[in-house]
């Protein structure tokens, strides 16, 4: 819970700031949908670093803080490895706590994210897509969202602004969820979705708290407090790290069937629905099948619809939830399909294909050993464009026709 | 170890069941009750010996103590070390002015044996 | 006989209660971190919440799964995230209204080395807690290695003498200047053998800290590290003084001033004759050393003669009665 709503526990009304009164559409940007997004979530403390793509998150909580519609602890951090620190600290203090990053502020916040997940603080961090260190590139990619996998904290990623807009608010209430406790990172693909101005269908801040309510009655966390007699951090001896690693992996699983419960809860308030851990779209009677994640989703569906209409049976799955990986809805997915197409937009160093592509062959067993073809493309700003993907599609139905096929292929 | 199931799971961070160490989800560890303790009075080599006819009730050894384990003797006047936990260090006896505390070999002693 | 008066030390009116540590546990003996902790537990009290990370100081400040050594509150951080960590935990009592004092503890590798961009952020932002920094002028808990607070010509595990090395080859940073340097209300130094101005000191940083940031610089020697005598590590402090190797002074609101006036400061030959890790210092390297404590000894002279005369004209321009 944040203080705001600790003290509307005690009796005090919450203030409802003027431009979040009412629900309303506004034509914004994704990084305008994730701040948005945040303020209406009432963060306690916000920890704040410019970087590109995302700079324009912060500097739209700078602004609701300035006029003050976001009544919070807003700071100017050095770098944002201490952004990290700075939301844990006040998330075990007890506080909600949000910060935004990508790329380089995200690999640079590596030690400390594994801080924030071992102590199971449930802060919720906005990634904005960018290639990180190594090749400099100031462009779009998801390989800062690949090289944090292990982490322990929850990712999903999301395909239009509208989505960046719900799930941020999700993200809160599947963060602070008493089963889960866990920090949660919202990904969109930069350039692509951060500047982009969509319209979009902005809650109240008055719904926004009537979806986080539920929060409230649930058993409180540990919070460290003065003359609390607590220590938070400590050495984990021989069973004791073993157990808490367990409990971590657990609340990790317990994800799954939480996001459906609270985007069905989202639904039931807002009208809007995602599909929980992945979206099928036209996979009900297909035969082939592409799977992805993020703004490629959004070019997916209409080269899907091209083919569909030339007869080609083929299928979408759009990867919404990362981190845990999806794998029991994933196989149910493409179970009975003839061959599958993973387009990733990163690569999976050591096994010479892309990585969301390499988690869906850990689920063979489950699915059955079909061909699978690996697709890279979008690295670098480089388009996903709709000929790719048809494509793409095409070299599925090759490999389900039983004609030769390549099983990793790099576009352009 | 407890195994924790789907949704219908106990709430996470409940009292642990039969075996769990913590009973948080994360590393908290709770001090309210008993601390964690070593018996250093193990450690020493030598002791301190206070002789009182050349104390002068300055104090010195008290606060200059590092792990604070010199009070005040029966007497209410002079200072004794508490043998439990004296490391045997010395820091007493060489910020004693008036030389009134003799570091001794443990060897002499009979008890802590 | 004549009867004998117990005295209580002037440190003694300091201390709020006793300390918050268990009586018993793992600091090396004769070791002034573990008299540092207790003295900041007795004299700042019990409701502080320490914010540590590792360092010699873990082994105690840390919990062992859910037991712990202390108390107090902690809050334990990687090497690279203490001030920030403090920071958050700052800012959410500010904004939920908890009062409460935040008390950094770390070590000169992690404030001036590996924890130094967020010390100095923390300190830029004037974060509300106090920062103390016990110098023991190296990585001790791992074993000895340098930092930039180890001083010319020490020998430690990574600056070794040898057939081609004498030691450290540059001076150490001069940390408590750099602090003051950020203009926060409070920054002092403060060492083992003058408790009663260490005391002073702390009391003055808990209160700066309600308004900002607070920034205690403690001059606290190793047995094992530095080589001494396990019962002389307060004399190894006292000798610091004596020699201007570590002067006493504090800073404050911009004031600067000497807390321990030393009138007759020893060559520093008398400290490092009595510290194993400079036993190998020829005369000359003494001298190198000698000119830097004396450097550094007048740029601090510079400043509290600076805010000497900057207080004085107030009041000269007084009116002489009329």
């Amino acid at each position: 819970m944040s203080a705001a709503e600790t003290n509307a526990a005690a009796g005090a009304a919450l203030p409802v700031p003027a431009i979040a009164a009412q629900p309303q559409t506004k034509v914004i940007t994704g990084n305008g949908a994730a701040a948005w997004a945040a303020m209406l979530c009432r963060p306690d403390v916000v920890a704040a670093y410019p970087i590109t793509p995302q700079s324009e998150v912060i500097e739209q909580l700078a602004k609701f803080h300035a006029d003050g519609v976001l009544d919070c602890e807003y700071v100017t951090v050095e770098g944002e490895n201490s952004a990290q620190n700075v939301i844990c600290g006040a998330s075990m203090a007890g506080g909600r706590a949000f910060t935004a990053t990508s790329s380089y502020g995200l690999v640079y916040m590596y030690d400390a994210m594994f801080n924030t997940a071992g102590y199971r603080a449930p802060v919720v961090m906005i990634n904005v897509n960018r290639e990180p260190p190594g090749i400099h590139a100031v462009c779009s990619g998801q390989q800062d969202m690949i090289s944090v996998r292990d982490t322990g904290w929850v990712q999903l990623i999301v395909e239009n602004d509208q989505e960046i807009m719900d799930t941020t608010i999700m993200a809160f209430r599947l963060a602070e969820d008493h089963d889960i406790q866990l920090p949660v990172i919202v990904n969109y693909d930069g350039y692509y979705l951060s500047f982009l101005a969509e319209s979009v269908e902005v809650p109240s801040i008055t719904q926004v708290d009537d979806y986080l309510a539920p929060l409230k009655a649930q058993p409180p966390r540990p919070q460290l407090l003065p003359g609390s007699n607590l220590g938070c951090g400590s050495h984990g001896i021989g069973m004791g790290y073993v157990e808490l690693r367990k409990k971590h992996m657990a609340a990790m699983e317990r994800v799954k069937p939480k996001l459906e419960e609270i985007e069905a809860e989202f639904t039931a308030a807002f009208g809007r629905a995602y599909g929980g851990q992945i979206e099928k779209y036209r996979c009900e009677d297909a035969e082939i099948v592409l799977v992805t994640s993020g703004s490629a989703v959004g070019t997916a569906r209409e080269v899907v619809d091209a083919k569909r209409a030339e007869g080609v049976k083929v299928g979408l799955v759009k990867i919404r939830l990362y981190r845990p990986w999806p794998k029991e809805a994933l196989a149910a997915a493409v179970k009975g399909m003839k061959a599958v197409g993973v387009l990733d937009r990163s690569i999976c160093f050591g096994w010479d294909c892309g990585p969301l592509y390499m988690e869906l062959r850990a689920v063979t067993p489950e699915c059955g050993v079909v061909p699978m073809l690996s697709f890279i493309d979008g690295l670098a700003n480089m388009d996903i464009t709709r000929d790719h993907i048809a494509g793409m599609i095409d070299d599925i139905q090759a490999a389900a026709d039983g004609r030769p096929y390549q099983q990793v292929t790099w576009l352009p | 170890m407890v195994e924790r199931g789907g949704a219908k799971a106990p709430a996470a961070g409940g009292a642990g069941q039969g075996g769990e160490i913590f009973q948080t989800e994360a590393s908290w560890s709770i001090s309210s009750g008993d601390m964690l303790c070593l018996h250093t009075g193990d450690w020493r080599t030598e002791r301190p010996i206070f002789v009182k006819e050349e104390c002068n009730a300055c104090g010195f050894c008290y606060i200059f103590c590092p792990i604070q384990c010199i009070h005040d003797d029966e007497d209410g006047i002079h200072y004794a070390a508490d043998m439990e936990y004296c490391k045997g260090c010395g820091v007493c006896a060489k910020e004693c002015p008036t030389g009134a505390i003799v570091m001794t070999p443990e060897g002499g002693f009979d008890e802590c044996r | 006989m004549a009867e004998l008066r117990k005295r209580q030390p002037k440190v003694c009116d300091y201390y709020v209660d006793e300390d918050s540590f268990s009586p018993g546990v793992a600091f090396c003996a004769g070791c002034a971190l573990e008299l540092n902790l207790r003295l900041i537990s007795r004299v700042l009290g019990k409701d502080i919440i320490f914010v540590g990370t590792p360092s010699c100081s873990a082994p105690v400040l840390h919990g062992q799964n859910t037991m712990a050594w202390h108390k107090h509150a902690y809050y334990a951080c990687t090497m690279t995230g203490v001030a920030s960590s403090a920071t958050g935990l700052s800012r959410y009592y500010e904004k939920a209204g908890i009062d409460a004092t935040v008390v950094c503890h770390t070590g000169d590798g992690c404030a001036q080395d590996v924890g130094f961009q967020t010390l100095s952020g923390a300190a830029e932002r004037n974060e509300k807690m106090i920062y103390v920094c016990y110098d023991n002028e190296g990585y001790m808990n791992t074993g000895i290695q340098q930092s930039s607070a180890t001083p010319f010509g020490a020998s430690t595990s990574t600056t070794p003498t040898g057939r081609e090395s004498r030691g450290k080859t540059t001076g150490s940073k001069n940390m408590p200047l750099v602090m003051a340097m950020h203009e926060i209300p409070y920054v002092a130094t403060a060492t083992l053998s003058h408790l009663e101005d260490y005391a002073k000191k702390l009391v003055k940083a808990k209160e700066a800290a309600k308004h900002g940031f607070a920034y205690i610089h403690v001059f606290a020697p190793c047995v094992v590290g530095w080589k001494i005598p396990v019962d002389s590590s307060i004399q190894v402090c006292r000798d610091a003084v004596k020699t201007n190797y570590f002067p006493l002074w504090e800073m404050e609101d911009g004031v600067y001033r000497i807390t321990q006036k030393v009138r007759d400061p020893k060559p520093v030959g008398e400290l490092t004759s009595t510290v194993g890790k400079f036993k190998h210092m020829r005369p000359e390297e003494t001298a190198i050393l000698q000119a830097q404590v004396d450097q550094r000894f007048r740029v601090l002279q510079a400043l509290c003669a600076g805010s000497a005369a900057a207080e004085a004209p107030a009041a000269e321009a007084a009116p002489a009665g009329e």
